[in-house]
Parts: structure tokens; sequence; C-alpha cells
């Protein structure tokens, strides 16, 4: 048995713009990372036994954050050491995210050493302009640089690019991506930017500082930069992601194909033995509960047998291939052409989907909409 | 007690011109309710009057008073309902009183609902006692008020009490008043038995109860009664009077006030309006003026969830039993499938049984705009009534339409007359008459189609006068228009809930503005939907709602899950409570719009 784990990493130089993920600026938190990493080894310590004593392997690692990378270079190594030290891996996929503003070489050889073998950096945009309006802290340049320097250390390197950024057009997403291309990374996730409440960006959304490209500009963007990255040789494989053959996250499947997975750190989520969990947000309380060594969980509930079929659909169905009937039909021992019969006739009748023998997708024109199929079934 | 003793009084006043505070300070100046056990506003029993500061059901208390001349009184105060929904029933109360408190505003002077009510007063000959009240504000012109008192009522208001019923000022001298200058009753205490029914409400346990006055004779336990209106026979259980609590007194005499209660099962054998009598030697004729409480205004009411249909029957069938004013039948719309049309005497009446029917008994409905009765007179001779716009027969079957006109009477500072003689005349409205009240104020009487007060006559003459206005109507009679159906197409398919009856002068723009409306509160599907208004096979406007374009593009990573599994349900809760028409989802608010077009 293999399975899927996940650490967070709660902190960043400084908060992006647009950023409503747990995490801290280290000049706005007295969190200090020394003791966070402690406490997350203490989890990564109770999971792993847990792990081995059922004989489950680690087959994807993903750290991810805030910025992993960003952690105080003895932290980040100590966390690498000791995730070989309690977690069973069997030569898993290894996922670090990373700012290109934190990317140097003597990080890249951490990582390269301790096995870490994908990258993904947030280069999110190149046109500096806008890249200070988003809070970030790096530059075009800096992206570039930070990109060469882990293509030659990892088999495998993703760069998120976003779309939809204030003022920007179609011609400067195509031009963005065109660059992007001429890099040759293995795989880009490509997704809008969305706003969410409280953020500062928010409030310059809010008060007119900034406009958004409006409905239609941003349909616009995402058909011509999906054709345009298809005509360049990536596959479409999910809503927001396109990889050369070979290199589709796999980690990131594990959500899709809603495949059970550990997440670890402050206000990390699980999908661990039927049941959904989250890890408290709260600092104090994480470190606290670790070092009395429980669980920092802060909600558990059991999934029933009905969300699990609907999280399968909508979960499913952000993957081009679908959801294949046979892989439901094993899971459930249920046809999902019968458990959905209804939704999937209003769906074929607007034309949102489209089926085979196989399996059940999102259309041409479901694609951009898909979250009005995702709803449908939920019931 | 003797007749001489008796007094039977009502309180005229507009609303929050202070009637109930008053009624509170007379029930504790007599001892009827002690301070301590005091809610505020006794009278009002309901929350939903209590929230909206009116009263709708009525409720009598009887007050001993020792008076200054050394004799205890019996003063019975019967409480009116203080909405143009329910002027019969404050006739028949009114019936039921030899006088009544006429309580004005010191700072606000008289508005139309009391002088309606005032009219109502003095067609059953009651004595008039002028109460100024609130004279305790800045702002009160006790003068002004006299003044206003004589021109428009013309009663002589140099005796009128001064009181601040907030502050307890004049409550002696009001009590002193309705002694001296109410007549007592005169009924014959031998004369065959005559109750006035003024109220009635459904107990769980006892069945209806009747509120009466005795005209006439008496009544005692364990007689048998007939109601008038309809020759059914009950036995009486209980006779008693409110203190403010029922009391049991085991018997009633001309001139007294109390309650019956005789196995009724059915609230509708307890019309308001109707004579009770003995069935064995009873009296010949009624007390004149009952009628029966006809519905003006109808709606339908659907359950959001069609799996409530019961349970808004039940909830339906139980309002009903307190108020036999409300009927209601089975009735099917394609787009909201089942649920019932329901008649209500006007358009408060309706929004409170509305929000009962979702606040007390949990009930999520969606409630089509309301309307009219229309008289339409078939080619074929026959005449119908309709009572639901998608229900009018075929152009070519109808030989003429006539809707419900009433009087309505406007009372507003002279500045904006102007404005609301505009807005009357653009109800098709009929100039009747206009004066002045005094040098500010002025009286304008309109008729106006009962069908344009529905619409949004009230909200416009507030925001045109700045709430300054007051206003209040009665029905006068049926008249012949020039009435069409326009229907409201969604996705090419009839919406027959959304039909409405307009003037034909007035369905073109209102079509245009129902589909304009409909294209803001309708969300976008995946495709093109068109929204028509039509009359019979002609468009009279149209508009679209485009495609949604795109809703995605994010991120959806592994603690994200549950996160949007939270807002695709939220999406989909919305959508919960849409109705689905063809492959479109209409939002319940859609099926008021109508109601939101000016």
């Amino acid at each position: 048995m293999e399975t899927s784990v996940y650490i967070h990493i709660p902190f960043c130089r400084a908060k992006c713009y647009y950023c409503d993920f747990l995490s801290f600026a280290y000049s706005a938190t007295n969190f200090s990372p020394r003791d966070y990493v402690r406490a997350l080894i203490k989890e990564l310590s109770i999971r792993g036994q847990q792990l081995s004593d059922a004989g489950i392997m680690v087959s994807t690692l993903y750290i991810g954050g805030g910025t992993p990378t960003a952690l105080p270079t003895v932290e980040l190594a100590t966390l690498l050491d000791n995730c070989h030290r309690y977690l069973p891996l069997s030569s898993p996929e290894w996922t670090v995210e990373a700012n290109p503003g934190t990317i140097t070489p003597e990080l890249v050889k951490l990582l390269g050493q301790a096995g870490v073998n994908r990258i993904s950096l947030g280069v999110q945009d190149l046109d500096d302009h806008r890249l200070a309006l988003l809070g970030r802290l790096h530059t075009a340049a800096r992206a570039q640089q930070a990109f060469l320097l882990c293509q030659d250390s990892f088999p495998s390197v993703s760069l998120d690019i976003m779309a939809a950024l204030p003022g920007q057009t179609e011609a400067q997403l195509l031009t963005t991506l065109a660059t992007v291309c001429d890099w040759a990374p293995q795989h880009l996730s490509v997704y809008g930017l969305k706003v969410e409440e409280g953020t500062p960006l928010a409030t310059q959304v809010a008060s007119g500082h900034l406009q958004l490209p409006d409905e239609d500009e941003t349909l616009a963007m995402f058909l011509s930069g999906r054709q345009f990255l298809q005509a360049q040789g990536y596959q479409h494989y999910e809503i927001a992601n396109f990889a050369q053959t070979g290199h589709r996250s796999l980690h990131n499947q594990t959500y899709w194909h809603n495949h059970p997975y550990l997440g670890l750190g402050l206000g990390a989520h699980s999908y661990w033995q039927g049941r959904r969990l989250e890890n408290t947000c709260q600092p104090e309380l994480y470190l606290q509960q670790l070092a009395m060594g429980q669980l920092p969980l802060a909600v558990s509930h059991a999934v029933t047998r009905e969300q699990e079929m609907e999280d399968t659909m909508m979960l499913g169905l952000r993957l081009l291939s679908g959801v294949r009937f046979d892989v439901f039909q094993a899971r459930f021992q249920q046809d999902l052409r019968h458990v959905f019969a209804k939704e999937i006739k209003h769906l074929l009748a607007l034309g949102a989907i489209v089926t085979d023998n196989t399996a059940i997708r999102l259309s041409e024109a479901g694609l951009p909409v898909a979250n009005l199929v995702f709803a449908e079934f939920l019931r | 007690m003797q007749q001489r003793n008796i007094r039977n009084f009502s309180i005229i006043a507009h609303i929050d011109h202070g009637k109930s505070t008053l009624a509170d300070r007379l029930l504790e100046h007599t001892g009827a309710v002690s301070q301590r056990d005091m809610s505020e506003q006794i009278l009002d029993q309901m929350d939903l009057e209590r929230e909206r500061g009116i009263t709708i059901k009525l409720q009598a208390v009887r007050l001993l008073y020792q008076a200054k001349d050394g004799q205890e009184y019996m003063l019975n105060l019967i409480d009116t309902p203080g909405h143009v929904d329910f002027t019969y029933e404050v006739s028949r109360s009114l019936a039921a009183c030899e006088g009544a408190l006429l309580v004005v505003d010191a700072a606000q002077g008289i508005e139309a609902q009391t002088l309606a009510n005032v009219y109502l007063a003095l067609e059953h000959d009651l004595e008039i006692i002028p109460v100024i009240n609130k004279i305790d504000l800045p702002s009160a012109d006790v003068d002004k008020a006299r003044q206003q008192i004589e021109d428009i009522i013309g009663i002589p208001a140099d005796e009128a009490v001064l009181t601040s019923a907030k502050e307890g000022i004049g409550i002696i001298d009001v009590l002193e008043s309705v002694v001296q200058k109410v007549p007592p009753p005169t009924g014959d205490a031998t004369a065959p038995l005559r109750a006035l029914i003024f109220d009635s409400h459904y107990d769980a346990y006892r069945g209806a109860i009747a509120y009466v006055r005795i005209m006439e004779g008496e009544i005692r336990e364990r007689t048998k009664i007939k109601m008038m209106s309809n020759g059914k026979v009950f036995e009486v259980a209980e006779i008693g009077t409110f203190g403010p609590r029922m009391t049991r007194s085991g018997a009633l005499c001309a001139g007294e006030v109390g309650y019956i209660v005789a196995g009724v099962k059915n609230v509708k054998d307890t019309r308001v309006g109707d004579t009770i009598t003995t069935a064995d030697q009873g009296a010949v004729e009624a007390l004149p003026g009952y009628r029966r409480a006809n519905p003006m205004v109808f709606c339908g009411f659907y359950p959001a969830d069609n799996g409530e249909y019961e349970e808004l029957r039940d909830a339906l069938d139980k309002l009903n039993l307190n108020d036999g004013a409300l009927t209601f039948e089975p009735e099917t719309s394609e787009a909201l499938g089942f649920g019932f049309r329901c008649g209500f005497l006007g358009l408060l009446h309706m929004e409170i049984i509305q929000e009962r029917l979702e606040r007390e008994y949990n009930l999520s409905l969606i409630t089509t705009a309301p309307n009219v009765v229309y008289h339409v007179n078939l080619t074929n001779g026959d005449i119908i009534e309709i009572d639901n716009p998608s229900r009018l027969p075929k152009a070519t079957e109808i030989a003429s339409i006539e809707e419900p006109f009433v009087t309505a009477r406007v009372i507003l500072p002279n500045d904006y007359v102007g404005q609301v003689m505009e807005l009357c005349q653009g109800k098709r409205g009929i100039f009747i008459n206009m004066e002045y009240l005094d040098t500010t104020r002025v009286n304008l009487i309109y008729e106006i189609p009962l069908s344009e007060i529905v619409f949004d006559f009230f909200d416009l003459l507030k925001s045109r006068t700045r709430g300054y206005a007051s206003f209040d109507y009665e029905l006068v009679g049926y008249r012949t228009a020039k009435l069409v159906k326009v229907d409201v197409l969604i996705n090419a398919t009839i919406v027959d809930a959304l039909s409405f009856i307009a003037h034909i002068d007035r369905a073109t723009p209102r079509g245009r503005e129902l589909t304009s409306k409909l294209r803001e509160i309708i969300p976008r599907q995946m495709f093109e939907v068109p929204i028509q208004a039509a009359i019979g096979q002609k468009v009279i406007a149209r508009e679209t709602i485009k495609a949604m374009r795109k809703n995605v593009l994010d991120k959806c990573y592994g603690g994200d899950i549950s996160r949007k599994r939270k807002l695709l349900e939220k999406q989909k809760a919305g959508k919960k409570r849409m109705k689905q028409v063809g492959n479109v989802e209409i939002p319940q608010e859609a099926f008021m719009a109508v109601l939101r077009i000016d």
C-alpha cells in the first residue's frame, strides 16, 4: 500500500497581496520556525510510526506552504533529514515549493542531496510591474535565474503562472507563456487570480485602484493560453495543469482521484481512513498538542459513502481524462451512470459533459464553467 | 351591574399616536393589571403586532372604576385593529360601543386612518371624546390639534382631554370623561337575546370563542344559542368577561361585554358581525351590518421545497382556525408545483400570514405577486371571477373585464400635493375631491383601481411624501377596464406564476420593466436564456441573459478540498431555493419581481 504526504510550512518572507493561505511573514509573527519544525518532527514521528505499522509506503511527498524555502537553512535541513528518518519512503516523487527569490545554489544542493526530485516555482508572471502589484519579492530576471539553477539539479521543474491579473491582457499572458515555454519546464500550473476576501488585493480592487480583466477577457486568456501550451507539446491534464509526457504531478493526482493522503503541519488537511481531518490553525495550540505527544487535530468528520461518491466526481472531473466507469465500479460496486443518472442526463442535455464507453468527462463547453458541473454532483 | 353604570367605548387613533400606551395606563389606573404584571402594551398580544406596532386582532377588557361621584362603573374597552385591511372589523367593534376616545397626537395632528375611523364612529352615532396625547413633547401644539379636530371632524374640542399616556398625565381625566360623556347602554334586558360578535379566537381546548356585546336580552350558561347568519345551534358551556384575562361570570346582560364558549369547532361559525340569539324564542331580526369578510387580495403560496406541501396545508388550516378571513384553495403551477391560492383582506394581512407561516411554522415559501379578483364577462354570456391571472380565458372568449375600484383618502402636507396627484393619475386614479384641513394639510380623495394599490402604490406614496402622507381606502365597486393578460416566457416556456393582468396602456412598459428586472435576478446559466413578455402571441418585450462564460480556472489542492466542497455546496444551496423551469433555474424572488417594477 502507498499513500501521499503533504507537509505545510506556514512561513514567508512577506505575504503576497492576494494570499489568504495560512502563512506568517517573519516580520509579523513571534512564532519561531525552530519551535515549529521541532513540533512538526514530532508529528512526523507519530504519523510515520502509524504508516510503518500499517505497512503503508509514502510514494509522493510534497512540502508546500507558505514558502518552505524561506525556512532558515538549518531548519529546512533538519526537516528533510527527519523525513527520511520517520517516513517509510519508497523512492517517492518529492516536491518542494519554492519562491524564485529564495533559490540559491546552496539551497538547490541541499534539496537535491536530500532526495527532492521536483521543484514547484512560484514564478506567477514575468512582468516586474505586475509582480510588484501582487507583492511578489522577485523579478522576472530572478525567476529565470532560479529556474536555470533548478533545471540542472532536478528531473522535474514546475512553474506556477497566474492569469487574469490586474491590467493584464491576453497578449501579455501569451508573451509570458511563450517566454516560459522557451525555458521548457516539465510542468506548468496556470490558473486565474482569485480575489480572496480580506486580502490587501481585495481592498484595492474594491476601491477601484486595480482593475481585473472582465469575464470575457479572462475566458479568452484561458482558452488561448491552453491552445498555445498544447501547441508547445504540453498535455492539458487537469483544469489548471499542463505537463510534458511523464511529468504529471503524481502527488496532486492523489487529490483528484480522491485517494487518501496525510497532511502534516499547521492547518494541514488529511483524508485518512474515511475521514476528513484538519489540523489546528493556531500556532500555540499546534505546539502544545504535539509537546504532549498528541495529534493537533481541530476537525475530524467521517465521509459518508454518498459524500465519497460526490467527492470522487467533483475531484475526478477536474482531470481531463474524467472519471472512469470501471474505476468507480471497482471502488463503490455501483455504476456511476446509475448513481448519477439524473445529473448526467441534465449535463449531457446542456452539453457540459461527454461520455463514451469508458468514462465521463468535461466537454469543451463544460471546461470553462466546470464549477457549475461539479456542483450538480453534490446533493 | 346596572346598565346606567356601564360604559362601552373604544379608542380611535393613528398608528404611533399612542393608543396602546393609553390603554395600558387605563388598565393600570383601574387596577385591572398591576404594574408589575404589565408587559408593555397588554392589548397587542401577538408578537408580530408588537413588532410592527399595530393591532391586528381585536381585544377587549373590562375596567372597574371608582368615579369621583362615588359610584363604581364597569368600563368595557373594546380595542380596534389599526389598519385599513381591517375596516370591517373596526366597524363591528364600534357598533358594540356607545362612545369612542379619539386620540390625536399633539405634534402630528389627524391622519387619514383616524379620519376614516372617526367617520365610521359617527355613522354609529358614537359619542366622541377628543384626547390630545403626547402633550409632553416639545413639538406639541395643543391649540393647533384642537383647531384641527373642530375644522376637520366638526366636533367641539374645547373640552378635549389633554394627556401624555407615556408620562401618565391626564389618565384620570380620561376615565372621568368616559363616565360623564359616554351614554350608558340602553338595550332591553327582557327582549329576546341579540349579541353582536365583534371578535373571536380559536382555543385549542375550547374551540372558537366569540367576543360579544349583548345588545338586548341576556345569556346564561347551558342555553342553546343560534348563529343568525347560518342558523347553526350550539350549547353555551361558559360565559365570562375580560379582566383582562377571561374570567367566568355565568351570565351576561344587555349592555355588557364578554365571551361565550359553546363548543364551536370552527372559527368560521363565530364570524365577526354575526348576531347570536337563543335557539328557542330567539330574535327574529339580526343586528344590522353583518357582512362576510371577503378577501380582496390573492396570491399563490408554494413551498420552496415541494416536500413541504402537507406541512403548508396543515399550517394554513391552523391559521385559518383563528382567522376566518383567510381563504385558501389548492392550486397547481407548472413552474412552482403544488401550492395554494390564498385570499386576504389586504396586503398587510397577506404579509402577516406569510410571516407567520415562515416564522411560526418554519416553512420556506415562494409567494407569487398579489393580485385582485377580476369579474370577467365571457362572450357566451357567463360571468366568472378570476383570482389568478394565469387562469384568465383566451382574449377571444372575453367580452369585457371588470376590476375593483377603491376610494382612496390621502392626508398629506400641501407641499406634496403635486407629486401625489401625479402619482394617483399615473395609477389610473380619478380625482374626486381635495380639501384643506388647515393651512398646511390637505385631504385628497381619488378613486383608484385596487390592483394599482396592491401593486406598489403605498411604497411610492411614502417615498414621494417622505413618509408624511397617511392613506386609507375603501372598496367602491367594480368597473369595466381595458385589461389584458401579460405572459412571461423564459427560454421560450410560459412561466404561469409570472403572468399578470394590466391595463392595456401599461402592459408594454410593465412587460419591459419586468423582463429587465428578471434579467438581473435570474443568474446566468450555462446557456443563453431569452426572457420575453407577450400578450397572446405578440411579444412586447425581450431581454437576454448571457450564458455563464467562466466559473473555474483555480487551483484545487489538498487543503482546498473541504473548502471547495463548501463553496460548491453553497452554490448548490442557492440553487435549491430556485425553481427549475425547463432547464432554467429561477430564484424565488423572481416571482415577486413583478411588484418591484415602477
